[in-house]
């Protein structure tokens, strides 16, 4: 053991201290205890006001000004990291159960068996080593969980900070070539934009994936008009639905207003089912229709539906799992990490809500967000 | 009208990419985009005055000197009538809860989806008082 362990004695009979120092003289010699003390429980409470270090407290029951229940009581408020054993006459049982049921650890009987004691403060010292222990762990996991949410954000701005140049540089020699000179290169330039937005999906997949796993994911709701949000999210899924020439249509019910969600996580969501129905349907139908439901409460519905390839019960039982795409031949012919459904789902639940499906191969699927929201509110 | 707008960053890759992607806006006069590239010199263009009158800041985060969220509590003081939004590739909800409540009406993440910021431009364009 490194440093002595501190042991505060609190008992009125005058010749406890010479009896201890005597019985436990090879251990303080050693440095293994040193012992501290006190005639009455305030003057232990002054002892532990002036001085916090100690471990244990041997503590009689009978004393004059404050006893030993009402001290042990009072270390309880106080919440002192010790723990205390009752050195009592074995007659005095009710008032050891009323210690110990006080927060008591142990207790000893009077006259004092000295091996038996000996063997009762090693004891109540291992508990008290492993008690800390547990705290240090609890203490360096916390202090990991905040790390890694620094490490995350500060990750997340370094790799964002060049893709906002590779992705905003390139985009505009393709968009602008004849600004730039860029004519000749617009196949191999449009390429690396789109492995830019590609390397950014993954990247921000991956970091909330993380951030929902270490408990940093916070959602932000406010009060937002849903109809806005959905004619804007069409808009910016607009350019993928042409691009396997599918039909993208949106039906909202015009009873729908407003309702209290984080809205950057509700686009979020929709942005993946919709991008996920343009990918899997060519020269088809995509649609996005909202609708308040009762059930048990209100309900808002938005549900993401495609004739696109669908797929099977198989399939679907594995959908909303992390690193799963519906099998290994879709993710090669489709690219995509697999995790975004996965997000969207746990964001779903957080919010209250949650993601479901129902497909069928060579049909297409549908895909329902329902959150809980009043429409009219 | 054309609405007046400061983009603050301290990386000229970013003062070059809006001046591109807003080159048919500005030239239609729709925005007249200025840039400062610190949260010092985004102050001093403010504190000088721009013409026309600035309406809304768009700043980046992380910039020596005073950084973005500071710029905004700045801003939400000195000018509580200018709007803010931050554009950052900072992703975590402590800086956007931030942000929220130090009054930013948008939070916008980098790389700079143009298409998604002229939606929003259009949208609180669209709702600023006609004089």
């Amino acid at each position: 053991m490194s440093t002595a362990s501190r042991i505060l004695v609190v008992d009125d009979e005058v010749d406890i201290e010479l009896l201890i120092n005597q019985q436990f003289r090879h251990q303080i010699r050693a440095g293994e205890f040193t012992f501290c003390f006190a005639r009455d429980g305030e003057q232990a409470l002054t002892v532990l006001g002036t001085d916090g270090g100690f471990d244990l407290i041997l503590l009689d029951i009978n004393m004059p000004v404050m006893d030993g229940l009402t001290l042990l009581s009072r270390l309880r408020e106080l919440h002192a990291p010790m723990r205390a054993i009752i050195v009592s006459a074995y007659s005095d049982m009710s008032n050891i159960r009323a210690a110990m049921n006080r927060g008591a650890f142990d207790f000893v009987t009077k006259p004092i068996d000295m091996a038996d004691l000996k063997a009762t403060i090693r004891k109540t010292l291992d508990e008290i080593e492993n008690l800390r222990e547990i705290e240090r762990q609890r203490l360096a996991a916390e202090l990991a969980r905040s790390n890694l949410s620094h490490f995350l954000a500060d990750m997340s701005h370094e790799l964002r900070t060049p893709l906002n140049a590779i992705i905003g540089l390139t985009d505009v020699m393709v968009t602008h070539a004849g600004r730039f000179g860029t004519e000749k290169a617009q196949e191999p330039l449009a390429r690396v934009r789109g492995a830019g937005i590609h390397l950014l999906e993954i990247i921000n997949q991956v970091l909330d994936l993380s951030k929902i796993e270490a408990g940093k994911l916070e959602l932000i709701p406010e009060r937002v008009k849903l109809l806005p949000i959905i004619q804007e999210v069409i808009d910016t899924i607009g350019p993928l639905a042409e691009r396997n020439k599918n039909r993208l249509t949106m039906q909202g019910e015009t009873s729908l207003d407003s309702l209290t969600v984080d809205p950057m996580r509700l686009r979020q969501i929709l942005l993946n089912l919709l991008s996920n129905a343009c990918k899997f349907t060519k020269e088809g139908e995509v649609t996005l229709k909202a609708r308040k439901v009762v059930n048990g409460g209100e309900w808002i519905e938005l549900a993401v539906s495609d004739t696109g390839i669908g797929m099977t019960l198989e399939q679907q039982a594995k959908l909303f799992a992390e690193f799963t795409q519906a099998d290994s031949l879709t993710e090669r012919r489709f690219g995509g990490t697999g995790l975004g459904l996965a997000i969207s789902r746990k964001l779903a639940r957080m919010m209250g809500g949650d993601v479901t499906v129902a497909s069928e191969p060579g049909k297409g699927s549908v895909f329902t967000v329902r959150l809980p929201g009043s429409a009219d509110g | 009208m054309t609405a007046s707008i400061l983009v603050v960053d301290d990386e000229p890759d970013v003062a070059e990419l809006f001046r591109q992607r807003f080159r048919g806006e500005t030239r239609r006069g729709d925005y007249a985009l200025h840039f400062a590239e610190s949260g010092e010199h985004a102050l001093q263009q403010l504190r000088d005055g721009i013409q026309p009158e600035v309406v809304l800041i768009l700043s980046d985060i992380n910039m020596p000197g005073i950084d973005g969220l500071q710029l905004l509590h700045e801003i939400k003081r000195d000018w509580p009538h200018l709007s803010v939004m931050i554009v950052t590739a900072y992703g975590d909800d402590e800086r956007r809860l931030k942000a929220a409540e130090e009054g930013a009406i948008d939070f916008l993440s980098k790389p700079v989806d143009f298409d998604y910021l002229k939606q929003r431009l259009r949208a609180f364009t669209s709702s600023l008082p006609t004089t």
